[in-house]
């Protein structure tokens, strides 16, 4: 069984499918052009710098600051049941940019430019979110 | 070849329980054939704006041609979200340019309430980048607050200057029979609202809405024929941005639309300070505060400013959205491109009656869709 990514996912079919194995064992990974040396994440298959498509997968940073951030108070389908959540976008140490959840903070707690870490939480249904720690 | 507006038409905005988008959009067809003269059989061909998402009714262009009375004429949907008619239209001219048609009909058209609220729900769930950023639930208010919050952080910019934006558009709306909300409200009920993506508010989103305007453009010397008010596009510009606000460099802009105004202001070869008049896309009301500074009405950083000191109401310095904006007006996603088009043409004849803004020469039109992965930035002039 294969983790899946956020509390509802809606692709399934992609090139990158291995970003899943990585996050099951834990990790964050990224893709890198072996043609051009771009740094990609979210994972691409295709380089849209060079075009080429033969990358590479590397790891990621799990730390980083926070970019902007926001508290959802009316979510859509699939997330009626844990309003309000903030969501957090992060910039990895690094480079590559997330969307993840604080975790064990209120939004009271944080500010942009905050260093916070990303850990890989797993939620019921063998899924895993990014949880935005302190 | 210059491009002119010869017709135009706007229907009411608002829950429109009464009618199907095809019955809203022969509202503003019809009334845009009479404000021309024309009859339906002058209209080379049609484009339609429109989010097809929201309809019940698969395939739009299909039923709207048929119920217009437009086939065989060639029509078909542009889709650029809540700028889809702004790219009916940018589409259209092209084709005159080219000297393919001389006279054709932009219609926006949509219907927004025919989904019940679980399915509304669900679209929104799939506003962004669905493989990556809508797995954390994110909203459409939600991306736009995301952009609030980082504009607060860089600026300065507060939670009350944008609810200012909000009095100020529907202090607007109330001389605007079209608008979905013709009703005042306070700076104190503005902040009170009940939050929906902090640091978004209620009363800092606009209301989904039902409707239909249409514009109706023709080639240069037609258009002089026709009309003897006929408006000019002298400047139309059009760019994208990532669908993954991931891949933004800044979240206090808009890229396409710093993009697309550039590259309108060239073509008309004017500056900023020259306008009378800027429509701008207040989706939410931060989106008026960038929208400001994106259109270089104000420098960076300085956009809440121009509220801040009511620049922007009719009787300011540079009066922004007299028509109540998407706030007061609504905003039929697909119709709301073709609806500010609608409005600069009537601040330039001098016909927008209590909303007209005195010595209107050139206006600017500023529509954005979705989180600014489309912006079309238009210029007209008598
Ligand atoms: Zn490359």
């Amino acid at each position: 069984m294969t983790l899946e990514l956020g509390k509802v996912s809606f692709v399934t079919a992609t090139k990158t499918k291995e970003y899943l194995d990585y996050l099951e064992k834990g990790k964050l990974a990224g893709t890198k052009c072996k043609s051009c040396g771009a740094l990609h994440f979210p994972p691409r298959a295709d380089c849209d710098q060079c075009m080429s498509s033969d990358v590479e997968w590397m790891d990621m940073e799990s730390k980083g600051k926070i970019v902007t951030y926001t508290t959802i108070h009316v979510g859509p389908t699939g997330f009626e049941d844990v309003v309000p959540y903030t969501i957090c976008m992060v910039e990895l140490e690094g480079g590559g940019r997330l969307l993840g959840w604080l975790d064990e903070a209120k939004e009271e707690d944080i500010s942009v430019g905050q260093d916070v870490s990303v850990v890989l939480k797993e939620l019921e249904g063998d899924r895993v979110i990014y949880a935005i720690r302190l | 070849m210059k491009v002119g507006i010869v017709g135009i038409g706007h229907g009411k905005f608002g829950r429109r329980d009464d009618a199907t988008v095809q019955e809203l959009a022969f509202e503003p067809f019809k009334e845009a054939l009479d404000d021309s003269g024309l009859s339906k059989e002058d209209i080379g061909a049609t484009v339609i704006g429109s989010s097809p998402e929201y309809h019940k009714q698969r395939s739009l262009p299909g039923v709207v041609a048929e119920y217009l009375g437009m086939n065989p004429q060639m029509t078909y949907l542009t889709e650029a979200a809540c700028a889809s008619s702004s790219a009916a239209l940018h589409n259209a001219v092209a084709y005159i340019k080219a000297g393919i048609y001389d006279i054709m009909a932009v219609v926006g058209a949509q219907k927004m309430t025919e989904l019940t609220t679980p399915e509304i729900l669900a679209l929104m769930g799939r506003v962004g980048d669905v493989q990556w950023e809508s797995v954390f639930g994110t909203t459409f208010p939600g991306y736009y607050a995301m952009y609030a919050r980082r504009h607060m952080h860089d600026f300065g910019t507060t939670e009350e200057q944008m609810a200012k934006v909000a009095v100020k558009n529907h202090a607007h709306g109330l001389h605007n029979p079209n608008a979905m909300f013709q009703k005042e409200i306070t700076l104190e009920k503005a902040l009170g609202s009940r939050p929906v993506a902090s640091p978004l508010k209620l009363y800092d989103c606009c209301g989904n809405a039902d409707g239909a305007a249409c514009v109706i453009v023709a080639e240069e010397s037609k258009a002089k024929s026709i009309s003897d008010t006929p408006i000019w596009l002298k400047g139309m510009g059009a760019a994208s941005a990532s669908m993954s606000v991931l891949r933004r460099k800044e979240l206090n802009s808009i890229p396409s639309a710093v993009e697309a105004s550039k590259q309108a202001y060239e073509q008309a070869k004017v500056e900023p300070k020259d306008l009378h008049l800027a429509e701008v896309h207040d989706c939410f009301t931060i989106a008026e505060i960038i929208a400001y500074e994106d259109i270089g009405l104000a420098k960076k950083g300085e956009g809440s400013k121009l509220i801040d000191e009511g620049q922007t109401y009719r009787d300011g310095k540079m009066p922004v959205n007299v028509d109540g904006g998407l706030k007061a007006k609504g905003h039929p996603v697909g119709a709301t491109g073709a609806s500010m088009t609608v409005e600069a043409v009537k601040q330039l004849r001098g016909e927008a009656g209590k909303r007209q803004v005195d010595g209107a020469e050139l206006v600017l039109t500023h529509n954005v869709g979705g989180i600014g992965q489309y912006c079309f930035v238009n210029i007209y002039s008598r």
